[in-house]
């Protein structure tokens, strides 16, 4: 799924490469990504060195929400909002926030979340990191969502997307 | 009490009392270390190419063979409208009394060397240093830009939210919020934002329920985040782009999502009973700048106008777009000077990127008028400033320069906008080669 999920984007990039002048640089350097061995999931976070380009950080960002890779056309218009704002990182955070509030996005309630919190926290180290959690890393999140029962699926959601790991592959 | 003790002790707090920092009216916590003239600087890059006969020399078609002459930009300059063969829909102007005579004409400057194209005129304006790059090549300029030399160098420092850059339209136009200079960078470069591919349809459709976060959920959306960083050894300190702080990133995303959610709301330059469809991008640009303007009173704002750069095929289309963006800014200006924190202390500096040929290409339009590239020539290099600002600050309707006697030049804005701001003593000596152009102030 992961590979597919790759190849969909990189292809995407290639075809709009032919027709966004403005984004022509980063879509060379997304190319990068068809050199990526077949890796499902990664055995620790070390193994990631490259920084997604902002295009490829929306692409992935649409399919681990929706399941689905982008369409050309939503990922032409997304790319040009964030090439009109100069503060990408907050452009990520807007739009992110309108992935969640769509009514297809793959988001569980929070009653669903805390249900099984040892679950929910592995499902979303790979949804978001593509790999699996420490036994550390599931300790402290889960201590830390169960003893706050106003964290909701979005504050998680939102903070896979806005840390530094999830910007490298 | 002992006696030694009680005058230390009224000695520090009279010392105190003269020490202590006070809001000012601008709402600067510290007067800056420089004299400053004014607090708050717009500087209109008033682009897409425009010749000086139909703007300051107000010949309107006299170079088209056709007997009528007159001023089409009756918000900046002070003259009567042509009263025959007329190829645009004139407006009212917005201003009762034309910027000219609330500020300083030079009439005459000079684009001295490096290509006559729009980036590169752009580069120029914004970096206070010629270029011989022609290209519109999608990469941040190699010398500082204003906004950088104004975060690094201003007293006290301020974050992006006090500093702006608008532009009509993308291409390499969002590059130019910062430079790849060593010294300076991202790090101090301004907020960007292109109105005409934002503050659209699109940007509604895909923006529409998007959320500013509430204070709670940023403490626990941080907390977290620290949690994932803590653990992963990289940043995404190389992303591009200026990075505001959370507090500004709130601030700034509250504003943009009002917007797009209650576009209706938005004031738009446009005279009563003139439909929506005349609004041009260029006039949306001034809109937004005026948002940004209202909402955050930042200290250094550029802007940018560029659609009568159809005058490379479509004349008339040239003149309604320079008879539009004139109106723009004179509503601008207008909204400026009704705001209680900009009024009387803003300086607004208008100029063109650079100038268009003497000579016509081959094209001609609907109503059989020539049409005008920029090539270089010296007409090309042939453009104006308009320095308008309190009657204390700024000389009031004076002008400078002639044809044979030019005076000022492109790179000149740059440290007269840091002079305005008083930070032009703090930039290190070798990077600006132009000047203030003193002449404009009292």
């Amino acid at each position: 799924m992961q590979v597919f999920k790759i190849i969909f984007i990189s292809a995407l990039l290639v075809v709009l490469s032919s027709c966004k002048k403005e984004i022509e640089e980063t879509i060379v350097y997304s190319n990068v990504i068809y050199e990526l061995d077949d890796v499902k999931i990664y055995s620790s976070n070390a193994e990631k060195t490259k920084q997604k380009s902002p295009e490829l950080l929306l692409s992935i960002m649409y399919s681990d929400i929706f399941n689905q890779g982008i369409s050309t056309n939503k990922l032409l218009e997304i790319s040009e909002l964030s090439a009109s704002n100069g503060d990408k990182t907050m452009f990520t955070e807007m739009i992110f926030s309108q992935f969640l509030s769509e009514p297809t996005a793959n988001v569980p309630t929070d009653v669903q979340m805390r249900a099984d919190l040892e679950l929910f926290i592995d499902e979303n180290y790979i949804r978001f990191f593509q790999r699996k959690p420490t036994v550390y890393e599931k300790i402290y999140l889960k201590s830390l969502i169960s003893g706050d029962n106003d964290i909701t699926v979005e504050n998680v959601f939102t903070s896979f997307a806005l840390s530094n790991e999830y910007y490298f592959y | 009490m002992k006696r030694r003790e009680f005058i230390k002790k009224a000695t520090l707090t009279a010392a105190g009392a003269f020490v202590t920092p006070y809001i000012l009216p601008s709402g600067r916590l510290f007067a800056p270390s420089g004299a400053r003239k004014a607090n708050h600087v717009v500087f209109v890059l008033f682009g897409g190419g425009i010749r000086n006969q139909e703007s300051v020399q107000q010949r309107y078609l006299l170079d088209q063979g056709r007997a009528s002459s007159g001023n089409i930009m009756n918000n900046m300059l002070t003259g009567a409208a042509p009263t025959s063969n007329i190829v645009y829909n004139p407006w009212a102007p917005v201003l009762s009394n034309s910027l000219q005579s609330q500020g300083v004409l030079f009439k005459e400057m000079r684009y001295t060397t490096g290509p006559t194209g729009h980036y590169n005129g752009h580069t120029v304006a914004m970096t206070g240093n010629y270029t011989a790059t022609g290209l519109n090549l999608n990469v941040n300029p190699d010398h500082p830009t204003i906004f950088e030399y104004y975060r690094k160098h201003n007293s006290p420092r301020e974050t992006a939210l006090k500093a702006w850059w608008l532009s009509e339209g993308l291409g390499p136009y969002p590059s130019l919020n910062y430079s790849r200079h060593a010294d300076y960078g991202a790090e101090f470069g301004a907020n960007y934002l292109c109105p005409s591919h934002f503050v659209t349809g699109t940007g509604f459709n895909n923006l529409n329920n998007a959320l500013s976060y509430q204070p709670d959920d940023v403490t626990r959306i941080e907390t977290m985040k620290d949690f994932f960083d803590v653990n992963f050894d990289k940043s995404i300190g190389d992303l591009p782009g200026v990075i505001n702080t959370r507090a500004d990133k709130e601030l700034i995303k509250t504003m943009l999502l009002s917007t797009l959610q209650n576009i209706s709301s938005l004031n738009l330059p446009l005279p009563s009973g003139v439909s929506t469809n005349e609004l041009s991008s260029d006039l949306l640009n001034i809109a937004t700048s005026w948002k940004v303007l209202e909402t955050f009173k930042p200290e250094l704002t550029v802007i940018n106008t560029f659609n009568l750069d159809v005058c490379h095929s479509n004349f008339s289309g040239y003149i309604q777009n320079l008879h539009k963006a004139d109106y723009g800014v004179g509503w601008l200006w207008d909204k400026i000077q009704n705001d209680p924190v900009l009024a009387n202390d803003t300086v607004m500096i208008c100029m063109p990127e650079h100038g268009r040929n003497s000579t016509p290409n081959s094209l001609v339009d609907a109503n059989g008028l020539n049409a005008y590239d920029h090539t270089s020539d010296q007409n090309s290099r042939e453009i104006f400033s308009l320095i308008v600002g309190p009657p204390g600050v700024v000389k009031q309707n004076v002008s400078y320069g002639t044809a044979a006697s030019p005076v000022g030049e492109s790179v000149d804005i740059v440290p007269t906008i840091a002079s305005i701001l008083g930070f032009d003593s703090s930039i290190p000596s070798g990077l600006l080669p132009g000047r203030v152009l003193t002449e404009a102030f009292i």
